[in-house]
């Protein structure tokens, strides 16, 4: 760790004024002055609230550290640092460090960590009884031995999309062959390309085929006794991979491409790359979920899909390593991470490299960073490729700044917040404060209305009720008492928010709190499309790793927009964005003027509601060559309203990846398709599609065998790889098998 | 477009298969000679019968300029088709033969397939177009079987 360091911690609202020092087994310590909320707290001792300090490294000790030995630093451009304080934090019973090098409590790393708290002048007085320091080091911890030993992840970004190489480092630590199983997650929108099995020095591509077929391919190749992967896709965002005949003490990799489009805010670009799946409900009765069971209980959750995960006081050697080349063609600013600490190198204006710090590898939650490009500068707004006699080309397109100066409509206001058990502690104490915002910023003609849902849904009064300051106060109060803890019966959720009487005068928009671990998303968003009538739905995710396929597709189901809400980071620029677009009446019925184009398949098939500062990317074939412009036109109120987006008109930047980006697109229509319809009868349509543009979907799979060489012996014994619960996710509440 | 050159090759697979079990894999060499040319690009088509012969992974070859497995385009793989190319910048090409890539392949049955190789293009780094003669091998020092 750097000895000079700017940290930016989450603090309890009961320490807030307190001073934090963060030690760690490599002997340092750090100490964090000048706590200072960054928001008011929202919810009693859950109230989690976002401040900074600057640190100063000492000795580590487990005993009290001299309070004059703290020599306070001012740095600048020091690294980020998330603290997570966890446990019984006014007591400071468990008091220990998980933070963005952490060790998660559910084990996945030795907790390296200490944290101490010592009293200042003003402190509150949860702290009165705590003297001036307390200090608890983790117990030791036992490793699991396991057949991953390492990702590593190389990323290049290139105006709005990213092309990921992704390689899975698998080893034997046994004394007997295996096959290796392992759940991993990807971004929700990544077109998976391409796939190689790598065996020492050689290298076998995968082929992509239907689905079915390929899993006989792979476990004829398994049981005859030949090295082969397979990889599946269970959601947009989880992927199976599995790897068979390792022999004892033997490696093979497996790497996969993949291209996405940013998400993009504004000016402000955003990279995620997810690390683990975080545990998911299923409903009762549910076979096709996504099961959450302990490491050593496999196969008992029931689910076609089900991820291990590490039990408390264990750890596996797993981690990761991330490089990220950005070039942008403009000069880049404040390329920052929320998350996890880099080491950024300028390598020019336009281009910029981040690597992800040693000490900052453990898989346990999203790995973000953001980035913006200048203001007033012209941006690449189209991005092509030429295929034969047919192109594809991905199209930006962006309301004027102008229309912010539309008035706003009465709103009425659904919030909600998702209480289980998965979202007990920190996620539920982000989504309190979240919503607390929220609810400060109605104006006098909205009315609101709060539910929360976990097993069952009940909700703050029958109606929604009017934003007067008594009313608001009052629903400030009735979050403070919400608890998490039981299911995630989101579908109850869903049910109170859009089930009851509209009230004409006002636009609804339910404003969904979760971290989506849930495992019957097609149901959740088939409910959505069959009761949506004119809400619109903006979903907010909230923790370390949530479900991104799930918040984005209910904001696409429900013509609104997704927030994600890490826990490393205030949730008021996120809540800030989302009344930006809420309180504005977005472009409704947009329609795209080709001007004569030869166009087709283009995608979203829908062109979703539009909000300034929020680009909607727009992915399509086409013959011949672009326009210099294209006409946009959408209703405005009841008045349309057109405006011109650059295309091009052959100056346009060729990009690989763009195919890729045009077919996952495609897939995700009908996949949506099949949603509405509840059924499987574009199966062949995107199975077609999948291998003839080699972009994986639920129904097709990559498959590799090496059929030089046969091993000895049966297959082995499978051996599945087990995650740490998603950091700030509590491994009690929501891991079955326990 | 007028093909410059078509080889063809006719691969027979080995008769020691038939002693082996209903569903086999096997590897299957696809070799180039250019003669003095160095080889910098090529594109071949290689035929089979899809209800038999299924491709279940595209490797590299063992000269250092085609060692990456090549790309394949899977449109025409239902039908009993896969298109195959690669192409290299290293100085050092291969001349005369080399082995260009391998094909894992999973076969049923007990009958011997036949898998075709066609030329469509073939060049050198000046992008010269050039003649090539293809063919395909069983795959030479099997192991395990």
């Amino acid at each position: 760790m750097s000895k000079r360091s700017q940290v930016v911690c989450m603090v309890a609202s009961g320490i807030v004024g307190a001073v934090l020092v963060v030690g760690c087994q490599s002997r340092q310590a750090f100490l964090v002055r000048d706590v200072q909320p960054a928001l008011e707290p929202t919810a009693e001792s859950e109230g989690w609230v976002s401040t900074g300090g600057t640190v100063n490294c000492v000795p580590a000790s487990a005993g009290p550290l001299p309070a004059e030995s703290y020599q306070p630093s001012l740095p600048s451009g020091g690294i980020r640092l998330g603290v997570p304080v966890l446990g019984d934090v006014p007591h400071l019973g468990r008091l220990f460090g998980t933070g963005s090098r952490a060790r998660g409590t559910s084990g996945a790393q030795r907790p390296d960590e200490v944290l101490v708290v010592e009293k200042r002048e003003g402190g509150t007085s949860e702290l009165e009884d705590t003297a001036h320091m307390t200090a608890k080091i983790g117990d030791e911890e036992k490793e699991v031995p396991l057949p991953l030993k390492h990702t590593d992840v190389k990323a290049q970004i290139s105006a709005f999309v990213a092309t990921v190489d992704v390689t899975q480092q698998y080893h034997n630590p046994f004394a007997e062959k295996i096959e290796a199983v392992y759940v991993f997650p990807l971004p929700e929108n990544a077109a998976v390309t391409d796939f190689i099995m790598v065996i020492g020095e050689r290298r076998i591509r995968g082929i992509i085929r239907e689905r079915e077929e390929a899993q006989r391919i792979y476990q004829e190749a398994r049981r005859q006794g030949y090295r082969a992967s397979l990889l599946t896709q269970e959601r947009p965002n989880i992927f199976t991979q599995r790897v068979a005949n390792i022999e004892p003490g033997h490696d093979i990799d497996v790497q996969l491409t993949y291209f996405h489009t940013l998400h993009q805010v504004g000016s402000e670009y955003e990279f995620v790359f997810p690390t683990v799946v975080g545990p998911r409900f299923n409903p009762p009765g549910s076979t096709d979920g996504v099961g959450a069971v302990a490491h050593g209980a496999d196969g008992t959750s029931g689910q076609s899909t089900e991820v291990t995960y590490l039990k408390p006081g264990t750890f596996s050697s797993h981690d990761l390593s991330l490089t990220v080349d950005i070039e942008a063609g403009m000069p880049i600013h404040d390329v920052r991470s929320p998350t996890h600490v880099f080491a950024a190198s300028e390598l020019s204006p336009t281009q910029t490299r981040l690597v992800l710090a040693p000490n900052d590898r453990i898989p346990n939650r999203d790995i973000v960073i953001r980035y913006r490009l200048a203001e007033n500068e012209p941006k690449g707004t189209v991005l092509t490729h030429a295929d034969g006699e047919e192109n594809t080309f991905a199209l930006l397109i962006e309301p004027p700044k102008s229309e912010k100066k539309l008035p706003r409509a009465p709103r009425e206001m659904v919030f909600v917040v998702d209480c289980s058990g998965s979202m007990n502690g920190w996620p539920l104490a982000k989504a309190k404060e979240a919503m607390v915002r929220c609810l400060k910023s109605l104006g006098k003609d909205d009315t609101f209305q709060i539910i929360r849902f976990s097993s069952n849904a009940s909700k703050l009064g029958a109606d929604p009720v009017p934003a007067t300051a008594e009313n608001v106060r009052r629903g400030v109060r009735y979050l403070k008492h919400l608890k998490g803890g039981g299911g995630t019966m989101m579908i109850e959720g869903i049910k109170a928010a859009l089930d009851f009487a509209h009230d004409p005068r006002r636009v609804r928009i339910v404003s969904f709190m979760t971290d989506g671990f849930i495992g019957n998303e097609s149901e959740i968003l088939g409910a959505i499309q069959e009761r949506l009538g004119s809400s619109r739905i903006f979903s907010f995710g909230v923790g370390s790793s949530v479900n991104r396929y799930l918040l984005t597709s209910m904001a696409r189901f429900g013509q609104g927009e997704a927030e994600i809400i890490t826990l490393d980071e205030s949730p008021s620029r996120a809540v800030d964005r989302f009344y930006a677009k809420a309180a504005r009446p977005a472009l409704r019925d947009v329609r795209i003027h080709w001007g004569g184009m030869d166009v087709r398949d283009v995608y979203p098939r829908r062109i979703p509601h539009l909000y300034v500062g929020k680009p909607v990317v727009v992915v399509g074939r086409y013959r011949g060559r672009l326009p210099e412009r294209i006409e946009v036109s959408g209703m405005l109120g009841d008045r349309r309203v057109s405006f011109a987006v650059a295309a091009g008109g052959g100056r346009e930047q060729n990009h690989p990846g763009i195919a890729g980006v045009w077919a996952r697109r495609k897939l995700q229509a009908l996949a949506d398709e099949e949603i509405v319809m509840g059924s499987n009868e574009l199966r062949s349509v995107m199975i077609k599609t999948s291998v003839e543009s080699s972009v994986l979907c639920g129904y097709t799979a990559f498959v590799a065998v090496d059929s030089t060489e046969r091993t000895a012996g049966d297959h082995g014994t499978t051996v599945k790889v087990p995650v740490p619960v998603p950091h700030g996710v509590r491994y009690e509440t929501t891991v079955q098998g326990r | 477009m007028r093909r410059l050159l078509t080889c063809m090759s006719v691969f027979v697979v080995a008769a020691t298969w038939a002693a082996d079990p209903e569903v086999r894999f096997v590897a299957v060499d696809l070799w180039s000679d250019s003669g003095d040319r160095p080889l910098a690009a090529y594109q071949v088509d290689i035929r089979y019968d899809a209800r038999r012969v299924r491709v279940v992974g595209v490797e590299g070859g063992d000269h250092a300029a085609f060692v990456d497995p090549p790309h394949y385009d899977p449109k025409g793989m239902a039908g009993g088709r896969i298109t195959l190319a690669a192409f290299s910048a290293v100085r050092d090409l291969p001349t005369g033969k080399a082995r260009l890539a391998r094909l894992h392949l999973q076969v049923e049955g007990k009958a011997v397939p036949e898998l075709n190789v066609e030329l469509v293009t073939a060049g050198t780094a000046t992008g010269s177009r050039i003649e090539v003669d293809l063919s395909l091998e069983p795959m030479k020092g099997e192991r395990g079987k």
